[in-house]
């Protein structure tokens, strides 16, 4: 079985930076799959984005993959990374949100041209968060593993 | 010369190629972490209603409408502030379950609002709320009050030391002498400091002179 790595990267739609339903909403970014012979294999993920967090709240973002490629594909992990917030008092630091790790079966096998609901990446908001951090938009960089399945 | 001409020219080709491969292969490895992100975002602590305030005898209520972070999701807690001309002080705390809290430190005799904000966590604090319709404190107001209303040389009502000075003759009178100074009758300064009832009578003994807190002027130095 030939092992690619796979670096897994989600856009969530920019849409809800405006609303304030406490409903999540859901985006198809795209994710790329690369390997040592410069060939590209692209899936996508979707995810839901929580809001309406607070100090205490605990909320998940729930991820779909689609694997539009013609081979399957094994996911072999999915993690989650706070990397920037929208207002300069919020840092992204634990102490103002924290990304659990991923919930759900690993490894997720994947079917050529299949879709499927894998799990999910929790973000709680600890009692320390600051108070710069009301009204912040969180962005959680994703990435993931994964292998290509031998035929 | 001319074959060792064409191993150059074959020596920079294959730089080349090599180098292609390179930038090739970081351009696929580049496109792979194609930048993107999930994104959350954080509530906000709901703003409250003016509270209403009710006076019943002399317990004073300030009252409002609890919010929720979301269903069933309450604040921490509640903080009054009572604002009395330009300054604002905590009137009173009060917990998630409270929707009341009374001040017990208003002043009396004071004109003053309130407004309200929740907290959450150790650092969310709300906003305030608009204010409170306007409400005088009723009661008694205190002694100092008294004191710097008939004296228009008093300066500033917080200093205990120079409110009831009646010239700048009598350095040290105490805060409970009434402004209406009665030298003939003098008791002693030491009865004039623990008079808790400003009467006429307890007036300061020594107007005159700059160390009347002293119990013996008379050994004080001279200037």
């Amino acid at each position: 079985m030939r092992v690619f790595v796979a670096a897994t990267t989600i856009v969530m739609s920019t849409a809800l930076l405006g609303g304030a339903s406490p409903s999540g909403g859901t985006s198809g970014p795209e994710m790329v799959l690369t390997h040592g012979a410069y060939r590209h294999y692209g899936f996508t993920i979707s995810g839901t984005s929580p809001r309406g967090l607070y100090p205490g709240a605990v909320k998940p973002i729930r991820l779909t993959l689609v694997n539009p490629s013609a081979f399957s594909l094994r996911v072999t992990a999915v993690r989650g990374r706070l990397t920037a917030t929208s207002r300069p008092g919020c840092r992204p630091i634990s102490s103002n949100l924290s990304i659990g790790g991923f919930t759900g079966r690993l490894p997720i096998t994947m079917r050529p041209a299949s879709r499927k609901s894998v799990g999910s990446v929790a973000v709680s908001m600890p009692n320390s968060v600051a108070n710069a951090c009301q009204g912040a938009t969180f962005t959680i960089l994703l990435t993931g593993d994964a292998t290509k399945v031998g035929r | 010369m001319r074959r060792f001409r064409s191993l150059i020219v074959a020596a920079g080709a294959t730089a080349m190629l090599a180098a292609g491969g390179g930038i090739a292969a970081w351009a696929s490895w580049s496109t792979g972490s194609n930048s993107a992100a999930a994104t959350a975002r954080s509530g906000r602590i709901p703003v409250i209603g003016p509270p209403q305030v009710e006076l019943s005898g002399d317990t004073l209520t300030i009252a409002w409408s609890p919010v929720q972070l979301a269903p069933g999701e309450p604040v921490d807690s509640y903080v009054v502030l009572r604002i009395d001309g330009s300054s604002a002080e905590v009137a009173c705390t009060a917990a998630a379950s409270a929707q009341s809290c009374d001040d017990d430190d208003a002043p009396a005799g004071r004109t003053v609002t309130y407004v309200v904000h929740a907290t959450r966590g150790a650092h969310w604090v709300g906003e305030n709320s608009e204010p409170s319709e306007e409400v005088l404190i009723p009661g008694l107001a205190t002694v100092s009050a008294l004191a710097d209303e008939p004296s228009a040389d008093a300066p500033e009502p917080p200093d205990a030391t120079k409110e009831a000075e009646p010239s700048g003759d009598s350095p040290h009178t105490s805060p409970q002498t009434s402004p209406q100074t009665s030298p003939e009758a003098s008791p002693t300064p030491s009865a004039t400091a623990s008079s808790s009832e400003p009467t006429p009578s307890a007036t300061p003994a020594e107007p005159a002179s700059p160390t009347s807190a002293d119990p013996d002027p008379g050994d004080t130095a001279q200037n």
